[in-house]
């Protein structure tokens, strides 16, 4: 699992390439919530076989 | 009856005395625009006031005798509906002068109801979080909450009884507690959201904002059942709403405390929303404690993960056509979200399907959940407040209501809410009925 500092830098480059060094600048507060969001959702354990019902809901 | 009388009524009160012939129609729109017109330059609710179209149809049901759910209710529409012949922004400005064709299925439910619509409310563009221009009726220094602030604030306000909305995160409860209203998010699925633009697909839910839990059993009457348009339409068979609230007063409900809000909440919230549980324990409810089953933190991860992801992949065109009508709040969403992984936005949505599972098994054994509605009371308009309190319903679909609970130290509205098992929004609403009449009234709004 990357670490949130490595996940940041990930989406900062990714952003910088799609919008601009500016751009990805001025997102940076929001890419560093991003990185912590995905952190947290790597971390939960999600096994190969987990399989959740699902009928939509309804 | 006055002016005043007319605009404090709540939609029930304004349907029977139409359909009881005590009040017109017309009487009753021209006291709504006259209070608009006294209040709504200081509050901003209505992005479109249709004046002349809420007359005519007013006038033209005041032909008619036979009785309607909703005859003569005005209600404002949050301006993300298409509206048929009524323009429709998004508060978006290239679609400053769009003026749709077609119409949202439940708009058109509403008018074959009898309720007549006065005109559009301001939403924040696209139903995100860019603030609107929208106040809070009780505090002008205050926000109303978003993204319905418009409908929040005009039934908060008096200017209207019913208010449409939507809810992808927590913009219908959230607005309605912050403006000393009911509000209303039935089960994902259960009223068509056809021709409303979409934010988050996963999440979108048409709900409404009113006075009391017997305009919300009214109104979802109206709304709710299938709609073979609509893919997101349930088939789930609908309760009779009206016949369950009429029934015999339920005996005091078993309620289950979310302590992981109670935890999270400013302390003058916690204090206030504990002593209003005292007051439901007094008056009978058996009270459970218990615990999300997957944590707080990752409960909102998921939500925004999935929300960035679907709001990007809704606007990815358009905001290619038209860079700059695009506020930077939903602008920042929309590119940030175009670079999440795939892989991610799947986890999230797995997560999330774990997550509504198991609060199924946590619902199990009482009546309802029972929370703060919000973290705190109403913020400064630079911002339209905290959804982490309502999202976690809005994630898993369950039908969830928020009903005013007492007022802060500074005058501002506290609100519970209580959320339900999927598809028995009946159960839920005979619950809120019961805390609604234990909890009592809030008092009117100061005169801005």
């Amino acid at each position: 699992m990357a670490a949130e500092d490595s996940l940041r830098e990930g989406l900062r480059v990714s952003a910088a390439r799609a919008y601009g060094e500016q751009r990805a600048g001025e997102m940076s507060k929001r890419l560093g919530e991003i990185a912590h969001w995905l952190r947290l959702v790597e971390q939960q354990p999600l096994d190969l076989l987990d399989e959740e019902p699902d009928n939509n809901g309804h | 009856m006055a002016t005043d009388e007319l605009a404090d009524a709540t939609a029930s009160e304004l349907a029977r005395l139409v359909n009881e012939r005590e009040a017109s129609p017309v009487e009753i729109v021209e006291a709504l625009l006259a209070r608009i017109e006294a209040m709504d330059s200081k509050v901003h609710a209505w992005e479109t006031l249709d004046r002349e179209g809420a007359l005519r149809a007013a006038r033209a049901l005041e032909g008619t005798t036979g009785e309607l759910p909703l005859k003569g209710v005005p209600v404002g529409i949050k301006d993300i509906y298409l509206t048929g012949g009524l323009r429709t922004t998004a508060s978006f400005p290239p679609f400053a002068n769009f003026v749709p064709e077609h119409e949202a299925e439940a708009v058109s439910r509403l008018r074959r109801a009898g309720a007549i619509v006065l005109g559009k409310t301001v939403t924040t563009q696209f139903a995100l979080a860019d603030p609107p221009p929208t106040r809070n009726p009780w505090n002008l220094d205050r926000t109303p909450g978003g993204s319905s602030s418009g409908s929040a604030a005009a039934v908060g306000g008096r200017m209207v009884p019913l208010g449409m909305g939507t809810q992808t995160k927590g913009s219908v409860l959230r607005p309605a507690a912050y403006c000393g209203a009911v509000g209303f998010k039935p089960t994902f699925g259960r009223i068509s959201r056809r021709n409303v633009f979409p934010l988050a697909w996963s999440f979108d839910t048409v709900g409404f904002i009113c006075r009391s839990v017997e305009d919300v059993v009214l109104t979802l009457g109206v709304l709710a059942g299938r709609d073979p348009d609509d893919p997101s339409s349930a088939r789930q068979p609908v309760d009779d709403y009206v016949e369950a609230y009429d029934a015999p007063r339920p005996a005091a409900p078993r309620l289950g405390l979310v302590l992981d809000y109670f935890d999270r909440a400013h302390p003058e919230v916690r204090h206030q929303v504990r002593q209003t549980v005292r007051k439901l324990e007094q008056a009978g409810a058996t009270l459970v404690e218990l615990r999300l089953p997957l944590d707080f933190e990752v409960v909102s991860a998921v939500h925004d993960l999935i929300l960035h992801v679907e709001a990007a992949a809704a606007h990815t065109q358009l905001i290619e056509r038209e860079p700059a009508g695009y506020g930077p709040l939903l602008r920042e969403t929309i590119q940030t979200g175009q670079l999440i992984p795939a892989s991610s936005y799947v986890q999230a949505q797995r997560l999330r399907l774990r997550f509504r599972n198991k609060m199924d098994d946590l619902l199990s054994p009482v009546d309802a959940l029972l929370t703060p509605t919000a973290s705190n009371v109403a913020p400064g308009p630079e911002t339209t407040g905290d959804a982490s309190f309502q999202a976690p319903w809005t994630q898993v679909g369950l039908p969830a209501i928020s009903l005013p609970a007492g007022v802060s130290q500074d005058g501002l509205p506290l609100a519970v809410q209580l959320a339900g098992r999927r598809f028995e929004e009946g159960a839920l609403l005979s619950v809120a009925r019961w805390a609604e009449a234990v909890i009592g009234p809030l008092p009117r709004p100061p005169a801005p």
